[in-house]
């Protein structure tokens, strides 16, 4: 009774049905476990590895985001005029998170390999492509490097799935693979 | 001498593998070490040589 | 001259006790008290945070949207913490002291330690929720840094934790005392060695809290200058899915318990089912990593290795327990003869008493909807499409509230007749409490779910982005999903108002001795 202490000598073989049960269930764990590592090299999207990452402060992410958005500006949209930017012929591109608003909304080309830079100028957000559900957290004080090649023309928004205070139901962005 | 041999044989029908399960600091000191080294740490020294 | 009843003492130390008429058990009496108090603290922590439940689950069904803004993400901060931490916490501790006092006849030690222990865990969970509802801690359970938050949440946070931290001691040293003053023979019951492993992987998770806390209250108090946030989040994870590794290992050794009280189940083989145990101990509080795999820095090598509970070892100890309960219930039944057919023995298993409906519901609400989402989520390549969206929450609604919290339910219809002394009050709402929560819960997580494949934020006030800069319009059968668990949240409400109603009722009925183990006839 499992409420009550067990036989004195309670370390006994196994009967063959949990050996059968626990040897289907190893191998499965096992085989799910390589398949982490395999799916790296057989599968199309994988998460950034450890070296797509570098330490950086908001102060100076706002350096590098600015010069980005002023050279590569096309034009602006809605209320408080996001800056709408056409990267061209550009690989390192840098997308802002700060409260409440994806900075800045990207044109981008399909089959063409960027590097996405992202972090937050403030608090945590969470980047969060729709309709694709591409998730990742974002960290101040982190730029998140993330290589990626957009296969399938559309429009993509950018929604916010980390808490980032009151106004974080309000933040949205674009992304425009053309 | 036959009650001796019976705790005897009561002695034999622990195993090594009972003993240890059921030593509570063997569990205590598995139980904090191995996940404060491979979680905690590893984690830790990872984000550590962020550069 | 009257005969004066003498309290009976344990031997060789001052601890009174009495004899359970229906176990024979040894019952501590400072202990009893214990249990009692703790448990109507978890129940008061429970009220809470399903009152808070339901406005929330009002809010997030589009067509009500109850809460303003502020409101919701203040409720949800508070429903997280009275949930996830006060409710299951404090019925633990008393869990703790009913597996490490009644089940092995012994005294507990360190009684007045244990009053301490409570009196920290009070406090931080009023100053907690007092501090939450004044407004200056909207930051949600996780409390991620640089979010800011009053110095006293983290106060409130930490006194808790100490005092959470304060009952795995004592638990443990009562079960090492015990087994020295030979309160019980050869090896503890499979029950308590389940809360042990509770209480042992408690012990890391609550250090690794103080780790994440303790600088975090250091820098809201401005003696540092910050906390990294990366080293926050590593450490608070520590902290945070560890404890729903606390909840599962309870929640496994009340399983096992049920099925005792309720069929008359003996575990197939004590080592079989202690080896998962052991497994537990060593690798599950790697799982922490599942919220981290989509986080900046951390190597792909560590992130699998972890993710995965150690090549999924710890995810084999699950699979043991899945096997072993099932496994014991059906052998039990057999001998009782029910032998017809493939499922006769299931058939016809006492789903009447509510001890084996919640064992079976929770069993199979974390057996087929919240393990196994949890198991998914943590592979790498997965959580890129489920982190933060609904899906992370679907899944630990399954686990955490149909699993654990069931469980917990059933469990205390015994705890109830047997420690408070005291017959269930309405048992007709007894009978159907169990399959109430659990449809609903079955209800929510799968409706939450679906929501997140759809894209559906967690944490979130207004999926329809009105007024933000940019218009985004997520699909329109996610608004179905929604809505769906805006009723699986009623009728989840319904079931705990119903276990709340039943457990304060009972505090009022006529106090007298157990008469029955069947909760129904005690």
């Amino acid at each position: 009774m499992a409420i009550y202490s067990p036989e004195r000598g309670w370390w006994k073989p196994l009967g063959r049905e949990e050996k059968l049960w626990v040897s289907v269930a190893a191998v499965w764990c096992v085989f799910m476990f390589f398949m982490l590592f395999g799916w790296a090299y057989l599968g199309p999207q994988n998460l950034p590895g450890g070296q797509q990452a570098k330490r950086t402060t908001p102060a100076q992410y706002k350096v590098l985001a600015d010069a980005f958005v002023a050279k590569y500006k096309i034009g602006e949209e809605g209320a408080t005029k996001v800056p709408v930017v056409e990267p061209k012929a550009e690989k390192e591109i840098y997308l802002t998170a700060q409260k409440w608003q994806w900075t800045p909304i990207l044109i981008l080309e399909s089959g063409k390999m960027y590097n996405l830079h992202i972090s937050s100028l403030d608090v945590q957000h969470g980047f969060s492509v729709q309709p694709i559900n591409i998730n990742l957290q974002i960290l101040p004080g982190y730029d998140f490097i993330v290589e990626f090649t957009p296969t399938t023309k559309g429009e993509y928004s950018l929604i916010c799935n980390e808490f980032c205070s009151i106004g974080h139901h309000l933040m949205t962005g674009r992304i425009t693979v053309k | 001498m036959a009650e001796e041999s019976k705790s005897n044989q009561q002695e034999e029908q622990v195993t090594l593998g009972q003993k240890l399960f059921d030593n509570v600091w063997v569990l205590l000191a598995a139980g904090l070490l191995t996940p404060t080294v491979l979680y905690i740490v590893w984690s830790l020294f990872n984000i550590a040589n962020i550069k | 001259m009257a005969a004066v009843a003498t309290p009976t003492v344990f031997s060789g130390s001052r601890n009174e006790y009495r004899v359970c008429p229906v176990t024979t058990l040894k019952v501590d009496v400072a202990a009893e008290r214990l249990i009692i108090w703790n448990a109507v603290t978890a129940i008061v922590a429970l009220t809470l945070g399903g009152t808070y439940a339901l406005l929330i689950g009002l809010t997030r069904w589009p067509d009500v949207h109850l809460l303003s803004a502020p409101w919701f993400y203040r409720l949800l901060t508070a429903h997280g913490m009275n949930m996830l931490v006060f409710w299951m916490v404090f019925f633990e501790a008393a869990g703790l002291y009913f597996g490490a006092c009644i089940l092995l006849n012994a005294r507990l030690v360190g009684v007045k330690l244990a009053w301490v222990a409570y009196a920290l865990m009070l406090v931080g969970a009023v100053m907690v929720n007092y501090i939450i509802l004044a407004g200056e801690a909207d930051v949600m359970f996780s409390a991620y840094p640089p979010l800011e938050a009053s110095p006293l949440f983290y106060i409130g946070y930490i006194l808790f934790a100490v005092g959470a931290i304060l009952v795995c001691c004592i638990f443990i040293a009562t079960i090492l005392v015990a087994k020295k003053e030979g309160r019980y023979q050869g090896s503890m019951p499979l029950a308590v060695y389940g809360l042990l492993t509770a209480a042992i992987i408690a012990l890391f998770t609550l250090g690794s809290g103080a780790v994440a806390l303790i600088p975090t209250l250091l820098w809201r108090l401005g003696v540092i200058a910050g906390i990294d946030p990366g080293f926050y989040r590593v450490t608070f994870w520590g902290f945070g899915h560890s404890a729903q590794q606390v909840n599962l290992s309870a929640m496994i050794a009340i399983w096992y318990s049920l099925g005792t009280l309720t069929v008359g189940s003996k575990p197939v083989n004590e080592k079989l089912s202690r080896t998962a145990f052991v497994l537990y101990i060593l690798f599950i509080n790697l799982g922490s990593m599942h919220h981290l795999l989509v986080d900046p820095g951390l190597e792909s090598v560590t992130k699998f290795f972890n993710t995965s509970y150690a090549m999924y070892l710890a995810v084999l100890g699950s699979l043991i327990h899945a096997y072993s309960i099932p496994a014991a219930i059906e052998t039990a039944m057999r001998e009782k003869g029910y032998n017809k057919g493939l499922f006769g023995w299931l058939l016809n298993a006492p789903w009447k008493e509510p001890g084996f409906s919640s064992l079976m519901l929770s069993l199979f609400i974390f057996g087929f909807i919240g393990g196994p989402t949890g198991v998914v989520l943590g592979a790498g390549q997965l959580n890129l499409l489920a982190h933060n969206t609904w899906r992370i929450t679907g899944h630990f609604h399954a686990t955490v509230v149909g699993g654990t919290t069931l469980a917990f339910m059933g469990f205390t219809y015994y705890v109830i007749p047997l420690v408070f002394r005291r017959p269930l009050f309405a048992k007709a709402l007894v009978r159907w409490q169990p399959w109430v929560y659990g449809a609903g819960m079955i209800l929510l997580s799968v409706s939450m779910t679906l929501a997140g494949t759809f894209g559906a934020p967690r944490r979130h006030w207004d999926v329809t982005f009105t007024n933000a800069i940019i218009p985004v319009q997520l699909p329109s059968l996610m608004n179905l999903m929604l809505t769906f668990a805006g009723i699986g949240t009623l009728l989840a409400v319904t079931g705990g108002i119903m276990y709340v109603v039943v457990c304060v009722g009972s505090l009022f009925m006529p106090k007298r001795e157990a008469r029955s183990l069947n909760p129904l006839e005690a």
